[in-house]
């Protein structure tokens, strides 16, 4: 059998660079736009991907589309009409999970931010595995409150990650050093009005540790290596960042908020915690009223998703959500 | 009409594997003499894992089109695959009037609401004067979804008219090759036809 077939002839930079697309990357991407320059053109390709939230007890599932501009290009030979270079598929790969990250890290930034909200009533004090991380900061505010004033030389006997953690809490306004010989760590007015006003040193440290979170997360984890509360962190964002493409409150099983926990840190090594600890840090999660039980599944907290919707204007959506 | 033996229900960049295993097992079907390594039972656990093993080669940016024709190789199938930017909706109606089944990329967000978006492959089945039948994977559970010619042409011109043609080894094919307006010019003026 034969047969005629007209084509047409891959003799454009636009077709050429799509041919380029659709054989090594897919179909996925598209072609932005089309710079000339002296002997070649350079054709920037952006790409969509599609998120899927799903709302396990309704069963009501919506699809989103993002679209990330920039993440490849393919530059078009004038004389030969052919690819001079075109970005290699596994960096194309890592440029669209890299945007990914930005929008997965806008959603991890704020709600870290809402941690040092006192009026949201965190308990972190209930996430006994973070605090082993936190510890200094814990024994230290406790001793403060107790009105035990460590000196310099008894908290530098405990190292210098103990002195680190400590310097924490100077930053914030919560101790300060004395000036005058023996130097001794002391509470200050801030310290001692807030624990008047709650009149309780669990909850006083739940109120300083959200403080100290929100403001130093990056830090404790990149620069001082304290990720304990890195898991709670992930599992928190990875279910409030689908509530807020969903766009309310949205109620799934633990099997799926852990698939969400890969999908939105993919790339990312899934911390040791969410491997085999799961339904304790779930637990720990609800006891410290950052997510909660409805029934059989997990969801989250309305007063939290509404600090956090803004940022679904801030999406780059590449049309308006629909349902199924 | 083209008919299909089996529908795959796919989403997502899932749609162009689950359109090429469909359009093989046509093949499969409509041409038993050729030398295959996949049984005429298509829910048979073969074709399911030709299917997932199909899914592999999928990546975040779609399925590129060189991973098709080397997911097709690997397993050794009599079948061409190659990917053609058509001329016009003319190629496609001599396609399937020769029952071959073209596998269209479309944007189907712009065919449904007129704003760019993912590109999505079907397969086109058969025509009438105004409109395509396609098996959409995505269209599950009747899979059917009728295309005005109009809104496609608009949709597939997006996508420079880009159609997977999986076709037997044995057919032969003639390409003509349609020169673009910015070079119609001088290929007129050589006595092209």
């Amino acid at each position: 059998m034969a047969m005629k077939l007209r084509v047409q002839k891959v003799d454009s930079p636009e077709l050429v660079a799509y041919e380029r697309v659709l054989k090594h990357y897919g179909a996925s991407c598209y072609l932005q736009t089309i710079e000339e320059h002296e002997d070649y053109w350079k054709v920037f390709v952006g790409a969509y991907f599609q998120s899927k939230v799903v709302d396990e007890k309704t069963e009501k599932e919506q699809i989103l589309t993002f679209n990330l501009p920039n993440v490849g290009e393919v530059l078009v030979k004038k004389s030969t009409m052919r690819v001079l270079f075109a970005t290699p598929l596994s960096s194309l790969n890592k440029n669209i999970l890299r945007k990914k990250a930005e929008i997965r890290q806008a959603v991890e930034r704020d709600l870290i931010k809402l941690f040092g909200k006192p009026e949201l009533n965190f308990q972190f004090c209930k996430i006994k595995y973070g605090l082993v991380g936190l510890q200094p900061i814990y024994r230290t505010l406790t001793r403060l409150l107790l009105e035990d004033y460590p000196s310099y030389e008894q908290l530098a006997e405990s190292g210098q990650h103990y002195l680190e953690q400590v310097d924490l809490l100077v930053r914030t306004g919560y101790a300060e050093y004395t000036k005058s010989y023996p130097v001794r760590l002391v509470s200050t007015n801030k310290t001692n009005e807030l624990y008047s006003q709650l009149k309780s040193i669990e909850r006083t440290i739940d109120v300083v540790f959200g403080l100290i979170l929100s403001e130093f997360y990056y830090e404790l984890q990149k620069g001082m290596r304290i990720a304990q509360f890195v898991p709670y962190v992930r599992v928190s964002t990875a279910y409030y960042g689908d509530a807020i493409q969903f766009g309310k409150l949205i109620s799934i099983s633990e099997t799926r908020l852990r698939d969400n926990v890969k999908e939105y840190y993919r790339g990312v090594p899934l911390p040791p915690r969410v491997r085999y600890a799961y339904p304790t840090m779930i637990r720990e999660l609800v006891d410290a009223q950052i997510l909660r039980y409805d029934g059989n599944y997990i969801t989250g907290r309305e007063d939290v998703l509404e600090e956090l919707l803004y940022i679904r204007t801030e999406l780059p959506m590449g049309e308006e959500p629909f349902s199924l | 009409m083209i008919t299909l033996p089996k529908m795959i229900d796919a989403s997502g960049n899932d749609c162009v594997v689950a359109c090429t295993v469909m359009v093989c097992m046509y093949w499969r079907r409509l041409k038993p003499n050729l030398s295959w390594n996949l049984p005429l039972e298509f829910n048979s656990k073969e074709w399911e894992s030709f299917y997932e093993n199909g899914l592999k080669y999928v990546k975040m940016s779609g399925m590129p089109f060189n991973n098709i024709t080397r997911f097709l190789k690997k397993i050794n199938l009599p079948l061409d695959a190659r990917l053609e930017f058509l001329e016009d909706m003319y190629g496609l109606r001599n396609l399937i009037n020769l029952n071959i089944p073209p596998i269209v990329i479309y944007d189907r967000n712009y065919f449904f609401k007129n704003v760019q978006g993912i590109g999505h492959a079907a397969i086109l089945v058969d025509y009438t004067e105004e409109l395509f039948i396609s098996i959409d994977p995505s269209m599950g559970p009747k899979f059917v979804l009728k295309l005005p010619k109009s809104d496609f042409s608009e949709a597939w011109k997006l996508k420079h008219n880009a159609t997977i043609i999986i076709h037997p080894k044995t057919f032969k094919m003639r390409r003509i090759e349609i020169p673009s307006k910015e070079t119609l010019l001088p290929y007129l003026h050589k006595g092209g036809q």
